[in-house]
């Protein structure tokens, strides 16, 4: 038991460390930008008055040392307070409250999509590796990488704008979002589909390319060879023996990627009005709102980090062999 | 049949002649050369350089110059790809937005493999507390979304080819690092490295001259790959408007036009097939150099 | 004969098979018959075909490398007695019979069991598919299967994952799996050869109280005579894809008809067959002038070893790898360290070579102690000592020329002027029997064999007094690994090298040494002159070491005393803290010490 309780112990420390290295590096930044950092704070809001200034100045205290404006900082931000956004006129943290619950509804569905869709081609396509549809996949596998996601978002957006009305093209809900219940979540999803498979493409493709290659690995090892041996029909030797095996690369790809699939929202939402974290990047970046967008950063990696340890317990549980062990 | 092997290689006989002296290196270039999709791959790239490096000076028109009426659809005048919201030639656009998606991918791409291939190396090599100081380093730009961070350090400071690159080289080098600690871990472990250590061979030397050869191959690969996820981030950045404004690039194309999309679809697809194009073509190269150096299809 | 008849008694005739892979024909022409309860070996060195024999039978090469069955008939008698054709049966069928009327176990139990599964129920997988049965009834029969196989407490093992076992009790489970459903042929492909040697026995022994039980005829797959002399009762021998002859076991041993089998006989280490000579002596190989008995040794150290001591943390506690070890060797000398594996031998070679820094302890090289010497003050002690490593596709850097590889030193070192390099490179080849010419070729080019000749040349480059040797023969084939041996000894005569020979064969052990250090848990519990640890041990561990050496005599079969022992070998881990006792030796002999038990 106190090995779990050590364990449990190192992995808070961890993930604590970290958040503090973002946070000091966060607070850094806005002292390392070139000019003001009252000017820097203020965002560029359309001339920001003296007064603005001067009443930043007193509220992050920007004429003490570095040192203190630090502690004040970190100590704010314990309170769940990370600045205020001039622009917005609105604190960052009830501004991004508003804003997180549509990009992990949207991150999350893309990363299942990518996730399922990608690791069934490739066992497929490895299965039987000489195939038609084994080289269609490596063909449209390097497509769909090679296209940039905003620019693919956009296309499916002239086609199901004007050419095929299936799907909504902008927005999370339709009208002023007076729908409630069952009727609700049936038009969120509706309105999902086309930016949570934009946003998916990419990862599709790559995963199938990388389950083809574990699984065409996983067929090619010994235990396959004895599974045979065993007289198991094919369903039960790619089933039950090759899959669980070849799809541990295919985690742990996931679990680095989560934060490229973050940033990758920031383009979705943008193509496709998708009211969420990173949409409002978009907006914040337009004005050159820092508070916003660092508080953004902030909260990205929290969510990286915390998405990080559930992808390595989901690990520890397929895979037997490092259960016992520290951390990865 | 002569039952004990001899010490000269009389069995190469019975496989075939003698193989002649090929360097790994040679051999993976000749396999590279017999993958039709990779020589396609670098034929469309050296297309696309040229275009880039040459186009300007066959196609003079500048790319912000309005130069014909709003919306004008391709093959109707002399600007024979159309003209975008402002007039602004969609040819000249493409001709001379290259300069910049290439020169920034490019060089964010090797930014972020001298940084990974540096840190991954000390890393994998030293072991230790310089490996977990390294690793925690690494850890915590990767919990950084590398888009969001760039949109950072671009806001903060100011948005020039030069900190663009390097920006995107910053927030993609991760990836790199954790590949090259992986090969210069595995490699430390081998006989051959223990037998140049036994020789008194000297740090360095073993890192540069024995490890690093060998680690190469699947780093030229991430290398050609990072390239083309470098492009892909550079237009990102300009597509969200911030790239360098006063340099034309396809990505700032597509995000100047996309509220005019269903008005005119050319201004934002054209550009969108060039760098897919570019991409697909160092897509397709990375892809060949993985196959020619993938050591199951050759003897050891 | 009707083409699907065989005699009443007969379980599998295979005739005239010829197995395909793309180009290569893997197989070529191959007949064979197995009766019931008998035990068949299929003996080869590598590349003989015979692995690909064993996997064709039960049709499974056309799995991922494609192979393809060209011609022949795989005639088996199924348990009801009805006649069948492997080879034109339907995957359907064959599925019914893999596993459960023959079935197969191969040579790495760790990558043959799934990682992710556990142990009951990688065997109870079987039983529920021939047998019907419910999974509580199948993991009923798999606990009653680990009892037979005699894994130590069942119960729990059942339930735990194969990467928490060793060796071993992984291999009786494979043996427990394969048995589950009761087959009439059991196919060994090389099932010990992953094993260290007293496990080797006990695996082979169970191997044969259970055939006996279940009646099950087997097809032994090896390369190791020894094995065949001890367990086989008819051989079928093959080279290069081809069959070379077949007979009873004590036929093929006393009066070998074919030449290749003569050849590869002659190339067998057998243990004691040196009991007449204190020194070492060369393979009587065809081509070889008379085996001449190599000098003996000065007595000049060349290398003193004093109480080495080697402890890394590991989890729950600490590798205590290396303890008190103490010896000497000198100028001309070979002297053997022998052990399986965890005994600390390769960590005293590397300790040695200054690879790994001792926890304690002292090295002396030609009277110099070369702990704690920097980087740098030990760069010139270094040109007395070289080392040749085990795996020779592994100790050549794969991109660079061999001529390049064998210059190194030398470049290093700048004992040679760039134009001398090539002369002195050109010499070594010479030295080790590689022609010049193929100086500018790549490692991937040469045969294991030439590889290992080249790594000895670079190890001669700088003209050391020393070779340590870290098991330099032991992934060879028996008939190359007699050449290496001979021109081991051949260049210790010439050259007056000395070896530190680290091994876990102690047949070879005998061909090279003068003296053997026997290494059991990070202690050297016996150390003296070869003829006597060998002829005479006295160590309790020695004695089983050497009792479990299969002898490649079918006329010694039964002669020792067999032992159903189970065991692992024991962990040199301990808890932080803890204090191993104290070595003490006593003298048993003229330079023959042992550890007291």
């Amino acid at each position: 038991m106190t090995s779990i309780a050590r364990a449990v112990l190192y992995r808070t420390a961890h993930v604590l460390g970290l958040l503090l290295a973002v946070l000091v590096f966060n607070f850094l930044l806005i002292h390392l930008a070139p000019g003001d950092p009252a000017q820097v704070i203020a965002g560029d809001m359309g001339g920001a008055t003296p007064e603005v200034l001067a009443e930043i100045r007193t509220r992050f205290g920007l004429d003490l040392p570095l040192h203190e404006q630090l502690l004040a900082y970190l100590g704010r931000v314990l309170t769940g307070d990370l600045g205020y956004s001039f622009y917005f006129d609105r604190p960052v943290t009830a501004l991004i409250g508003q804003r997180i619950l549509p990009t992990l509804i949207l991150v999350l569905s893309a990363l299942v999509l990518a996730v399922v869709v990608g690791t069934v081609l490739g066992v497929i396509s490895a299965r039987w590796p000489r195939s038609w549809f084994s080289h269609a996949l490596t063909v449209l596998s390097l497509a769909g990488y090679s296209a940039p996601v905003f620019w693919t978002g956009i296309l499916l957006l002239i086609l199901f704008a004007s050419v095929w009305p299936l799907f909504p093209v902008t927005g999370m809900y339709s009208g002023i979002g007076d729908r409630t219940g069952i009727s609700y979540l049936i038009d969120v999803a509706h309105h999902l589909v086309l930016p949570a498979f934009t946003l998916a493409i990419v990862y599709i493709a790559q995963y199938s390319r990388l389950s083809r290659a574990a699984m065409l690995d996983v067929l090619g090892s010994d235990y396959i060879r004895t599974a045979r041996a065993k007289g198991l029909g094919e369903g039960k030797v790619i089933f039950k023996h090759a899959l669980r095996n070849a799809i541990l690369p295919v985690i742990t790809m996931a679990g680095l990627q989560f934060s490229n699939l973050f940033a990758g929202a920031v383009l979705v939402e943008t193509v496709f009005g998708w009211p969420g974290m990173g949409r409002l990047a978009f907006e914040s970046i337009l004005r050159r709102d820092a508070p916003t967008i660092l508080g953004i950063l902030f909260f990205s990696a929290l969510v990286v980090i915390v998405a990080n340890q559930l992808t390595d317990l989901f690990y520890r549980l397929a895979d037997p062999r490092i259960a016992g062990k520290g951390s990865r | 049949m002569s039952a004990v092997p001899q010490r000269t290689p009389a069995a190469a006989g019975v496989y075939g002649a003698p193989p002649a002296a090929r360097s790994p290196m040679g051999e993976a270039w000749r396999m590279f050369l017999r993958n039709r999709a990779a020589v396609a791959g670098l034929v469309l790239m050296v297309g696309i350089v040229l275009m880039t490096l040459v186009g300007p000076l066959l196609y003079p028109v500048d790319p912000f110059g309005m130069v014909w009426a709003p919306f004008t659809p391709p093959l109707e005048t002399e600007y024979v790809l159309g003209t975008d919201y402002l007039g602004r030639d969609v040819l000249a656009g493409i001709v001379h937005g290259g300069t910049a998606t290439l020169a920034v991918g490019a060089s964010a791409a090797v930014i972020s493999i001298v940084l990974g291939v540096l840190i991954g190396a000390f890393a994998g090599y030293y072991g230790g507390w310089v490996d977990a100081t390294l690793m925690r380093v690494t850890e915590f730009f990767q919990v950084l979304p590398p888009l969001l961070l760039a949109m950072v350090l671009i806001t903060l400071f100011q948005p020039t080819l030069t900190t663009i690159a390097a920006t995107i080289g910053l927030a993609s080098w991760t990836g790199v690092a954790r590949l090259a600690r992986a090969e210069f871990m595995r490699l430390n472990q081998q006989e051959f490295v223990r037998a140049a250590r036994a020789l008194s061979a000297s740090n360095a030397r073993i890192m540069l001259r024995v490890i690093l050869p060998n680690a190469l191959p699947p780093l030229i690969v991430m290398a050609a790959m990072n390239t083309g996820v470098a492009i892909l981030f550079e237009a990102g950045l300009s597509f969200l408007g911030l790239g360098d404004p006063t340099t034309m690039s396809w990505g700032f194309m597509i995000g100047a036009s996309r509220e005019y999309i269903l008005d005119a679809w050319w201004p934002v697809t054209l550009p969108g097939i060039a760098i897919f194009l570019t991409v697909l073509a160092v897509s397709l190269i990375g892809d060949g150099l993985n196959d020619a150096f993938n050591p199951k299809l050759r003897e050891r | 004969m009707d083409a699907l008849s065989m005699p009443e008694n007969r379980l599998l005739e295979v005739r005239g098979l010829t197995v395909r892979f793309g180009s290569v024909v893997a197989v070529k022409d191959l007949s064979f018959h197995l009766d019931r309860g008998e035990t068949l070996a299929i003996v080869g060195e590598s590349g003989s075909g015979k692995s690909v024999t064993a996997l064709a039978i039960l049709r499974l090469i056309e799995y991922g490398s494609q192979g393809v069955i060209e011609a022949g008939e795989i005639l088996f008698r199924r348990p009801d007695g009805s006649v069948v054709d492997l080879v034109r049966q339907p995957e359907r069928v064959l599925r019914g019979i893999r596993g459960d009327a023959i079935s197969m176990i191969f040579q790495e139990p760790l990558t043959s069991l799934n990682p992710v599964y556990t142990v009951g129920n990688q065997i109870a997988e079987t039983l529920v598919l021939h047998r019907g049965i419910s999974w509580d009834e199948a993991m009923e029969t798999a606990l009653e299967m680990l009892r037979k196989v005699r894994i130590p407490d069942p119960e729990r093992r059942l339930r735990t994952y194969p990467h928490e076992m060793s060796g071993g009790m992984r291999q009786r489970v494979m043996i427990a799996m394969a048995l589950a459903c009761r087959p009439s042929i059991l196919i060994a492909d090389e099932p010990t050869t992953a094993l260290d040697v007293t496990i080797q026995a006990q695996t082979l022994e169970l191997m044969r109280q259970l055939q006996e039980e279940f009646g099950t005829a087997i097809i032994l797959i090896t390369h190791d005579m020894g094995v065949v002399a001890e367990t086989a009762d008819r051989v079928v021998v093959m080279c290069r894809s081809e069959f070379v002859e077949e007979g009873p076991v004590g036929r093929i041993f006393a009066a070998p008809q074919a030449e290749y089998t003569r050849l590869l006989l002659d190339a067998v280490p057998r243990l004691g067959s040196l009991a007449d000579t204190p020194y070492p002596k060369p393979f009587p190989l065809p081509g070889a002038e008379a085996p001449a008995e190599t000098a003996p040794p000065s007595d000049r150290p060349v290398l003193e070893v004093d109480g080495l001591v080697k402890r890394f943390p590991a989890a729950g506690g600490q590798v205590h790898a290396v303890e008190s070890v103490s010896f000497t060797l000198s100028a001309g000398e070979t002297l053997a360290v022998v052990g399986e594996s965890g005994s600390g031998k390769s960590t005293v070679a590397n300790l040695v070579m200054r690879l790994t820094e001792p926890t304690d302890g002292a090295i002396r090289l030609l009277g110099t102690d070369i702990t704690g010497l920097s980087h740098r003050a030990m760069k010139p002690h270094r040109r007395e000592m070289q080392m040749v490593f085990q795996d020779p596709y592994a100790s050549l850097d794969p991109r660079r020329t061999v001529g390049d590889l064998v210059g190194e030193p030398m470049r290093i070192h700048r004992t040679e002027s760039r134009a001398t390099v090539r002369d002195r490179v050109a010499e070594l080849f010479g030295l080790v029997g590689l022609s010049p010419d193929q100086m500018r070729r790549y490692p991937h080019q040469f045969s294991g064999g030439q590889r290992q000749r080249l790594c000895i040349a670079r190890a001669l480059a700088l003209h050391p007094r020393l070779i340590i040797a870290d098991e330099a023969v032991s992934a060879l084939d028996v008939s190359i690994q007699a050449q290496i041996v001979n021109l081991m000894l051949d260049l210790q005569s010439r050259l007056g090298l000395s070896y530190l020979f680290i091994s876990h064969d102690m047949a070879v052990v005998e061909r090279v040494s003068h003296r053997v250090a026997v290494m059991h848990l990070g202690r050297i519990v016996e150390i003296g002159p070869r003829r006597e640890v060998l002829a005479n041990p006295r160590h309790s561990y020695t004695q089983r070491l050497l009792s479990a050496v299969p002898v490649a005599d079918p006329a010694a079969r039964g002669r020792r005393g067999r032992s159903l022992a189970v065991g692992d070998i024991p962990s040199p881990i301990h808890p932080q803290g803890y204090t191993p006792p104290p070595v003490r030796l006593r003298a048993a002999g003229p330079g023959h010490f042992v550890a007291e038990e």
